[in-house]
């Protein structure tokens, strides 16, 4: 019984590390090089800023643990900014948020058979053929 | 009014095209947002934003709906219905526009639309969106109509990572003005505004004027009064009760965003020689922190008002009648409401879903004895304008 509580706290305990370590990957359905290739852009992109680039964004909808890595990560805003910042923007008639989808599965269908798109997804999910990873490594 | 059943009727009509279409779920979107807000204040003195010594749900809590249809690509319709609780307020159709989204850099929107006078003025309803339960009521309480109908145009371009956004607008509003509490009748026929927001990363700074002239207020005995004086020679005083000058409203505000703190403020300046819109010079600072779910801040906020009124010039002791008009004239400049406020505030707020948050604020109210202090209703001249206001509130949007 000892044993196989020790075995099942190590296993959480390298879950955890495991979850700790996780990334994410920027992938998009364009032509390398007409991607961006700076963070910044990519927070542009995500927020509606002006850009010069006609990349639509697509997101996934919390919660969701791409999500998170990519809010801190890219867009260096925590949730509750965020969505504050889209309630203002929508609600005041200026811009309307990225499209989302519950799972990264929906989100990458989109990306795949719409030109000109991008999303975020854990770095451990299989990128599609004819997307290119423009941030993160599987 | 023209413009707007105009767009009543657009509406009507690509409604009914769009549903018969199957893409109704691509070419209308609806949202909206809603807020309970409770609060009490800890006198029977005074009222603040309506709140008295009884707690009440009914001063601030609202209901709004929102429709976007897109026409085409390039062209949108919008319309947002808010429903408030507070009787004072309307509830109706809030704003109705068309958006025409030129190319990446121009947009333009004709129709009736929220009056950005301020930093947070178009989603002053959407408490979602900020940190506050009430934004500050020293630059947000006030002296300000919430719409008006005309046209807008942005355009936005930006230079490595600073994003630039100028937008001008232009329009009419006839309406009621909120004098902080009073409710006046009151037509503007010219409203210009210019807003340059510049943003960089968790940088945002946004400065803006806008001049409202050409004004007709209703208030009863004015016109008259101002003939009067205009008979007797002194039309200097006269025009103190004529809506026929300007008041400018200037604005300056810097916010900062990280993942662990926020700071944001704000300063204004109100210009007027109109006797029912004051002087205005206020400001406040928030600071917050964010964990987990929770943020908490702290605000100071201040605020101070004159009237430009010219002196009186019409002479006591000459003859009866001008004698009564110069007392009159004293009587009513001497009772103009003034709006002197310091505060201080501390609130928390907790995101327990990533669209509806619960929020929790006490406000400390330092005015000045005599004066109006921004209270909405004084019931006790004795009442020394020192108050704690607290408030509740939940948020959601959708």
């Amino acid at each position: 019984m000892k044993i196989h509580t020790l075995l099942f706290a190590i296993l959480v305990a390298m879950f955890a590390s495991f979850a700790k370590c996780e990334e994410i990957m920027i992938v998009a359905n364009l032509q390398v090089q007409d991607a961006p290739t700076e963070k910044w852009q990519i927070r542009d992109i995500f927020m509606g800023k002006s850009s010069d680039w006609d990349i639509e964004p697509v997101g996934l909808r919390p919660p969701n643990t791409a999500r998170t890595i990519f809010n801190t990560k890219f867009i260096a805003l925590t949730e509750s900014r965020i969505q504050g910042y889209w309630a203002q923007m929508r609600f005041s008639g200026r811009k309307t948020p990225p499209k989302e989808f519950s799972s990264q599965e929906e989100a990458l269908s989109y990306v795949l058979s719409n030109k000109n798109s991008i999303t975020y997804i854990l770095s451990t999910a299989e990128v599609p053929e004819g997307l290119v990873v423009l941030f993160g490594e599987q | 009014m023209k413009t707007l059943n105009i767009l009543a009727i657009c509406l009507a009509c690509f409604t009914c095209a769009a549903k018969s279409s199957e893409t109704l779920s691509d070419s209308i979107g609806i949202s909206g947002f809603a807020r309970v807000v409770g609060g009490q204040l800890d006198t029977s003195k005074a009222e603040f934003q309506g709140y008295s010594n009884d707690f009440s749900f009914s001063e601030q809590s609202l209901f709004a709906l929102q429709a976007d249809i897109s026409i085409s690509e390039k062209l949108k319709l919008s319309g947002q219905l808010l429903g408030h609780s507070n009787d004072d307020r309307d509830s109706g159709l809030e704003w109705l526009y068309l958006t025409y989204e030129a190319s990446s850099n121009w947009s333009f929107k004709l129709g009736k639309l929220r009056t950005p006078f301020f930093r947070y003025s178009d989603v002053i309803d959407v408490g979602f969106a900020y940190p506050w339960i009430t934004p500050p009521e020293q630059v947000y309480g006030g002296f300000l109509f919430s719409n008006y109908e005309g046209l807008s145009t942005t355009y936005r371009i930006h230079f490595d990572k600073l994003n630039v956004e100028i937008e001008a607008y232009y329009g009419t509003y006839d309406g009621t003005f909120d004098r902080a509490g009073e409710e006046t009748a009151i037509e503007v026929n010219d409203i210009r505004g210019l807003i340059l927001g510049i943003s960089k990363g968790g940088f945002r700074a946004r400065a803006s004027a806008i001049v409202s002239s050409d004004f007709f207020a209703d208030i009863p005995g004015f016109q008259d009064f101002a003939t009067l004086l205009e008979l007797a020679g002194y039309t200097e005083n006269a025009n103190v009760f004529r809506f026929d000058s300007d008041a400018i409203a200037y604005q300056a505000s810097l916010q900062y965003d990280s993942l662990d703190y926020f700071v944001y403020s704000e300063i204004i300046k109100i210009e007027s020689d109109l006797i029912s819109v004051p002087e205005v010079n206020a400001y406040y600072i928030t600071i917050g922190h964010y964990f987990d779910n929770f943020q908490v801040f702290t605000t100071i906020a201040s605020a101070n008002s004159s009237n430009d009124v010219p002196t009186n010039q019409i002479p006591k002791g000459q003859s009866p009648q001008l004698t009564s008009l110069s007392f009159a004239y004293d009587a009513i400049v001497d009772n103009l409401p003034r709006y002197n406020l310091d505060s201080l505030s501390v609130g928390l707020r907790w995101d327990f879903r990533h669209n509806m948050s619960a929020k929790a604020e006490v406000t400390w109210l330092r005015g000045e004895e005599g004066q109006n202090s921004f209270y909405s209703e004084i019931k006790d001249p004795t009442f020394d304008r020192n108050a704690v206001l607290t408030q509740f509130a939940l948020e959601w949007v959708f």
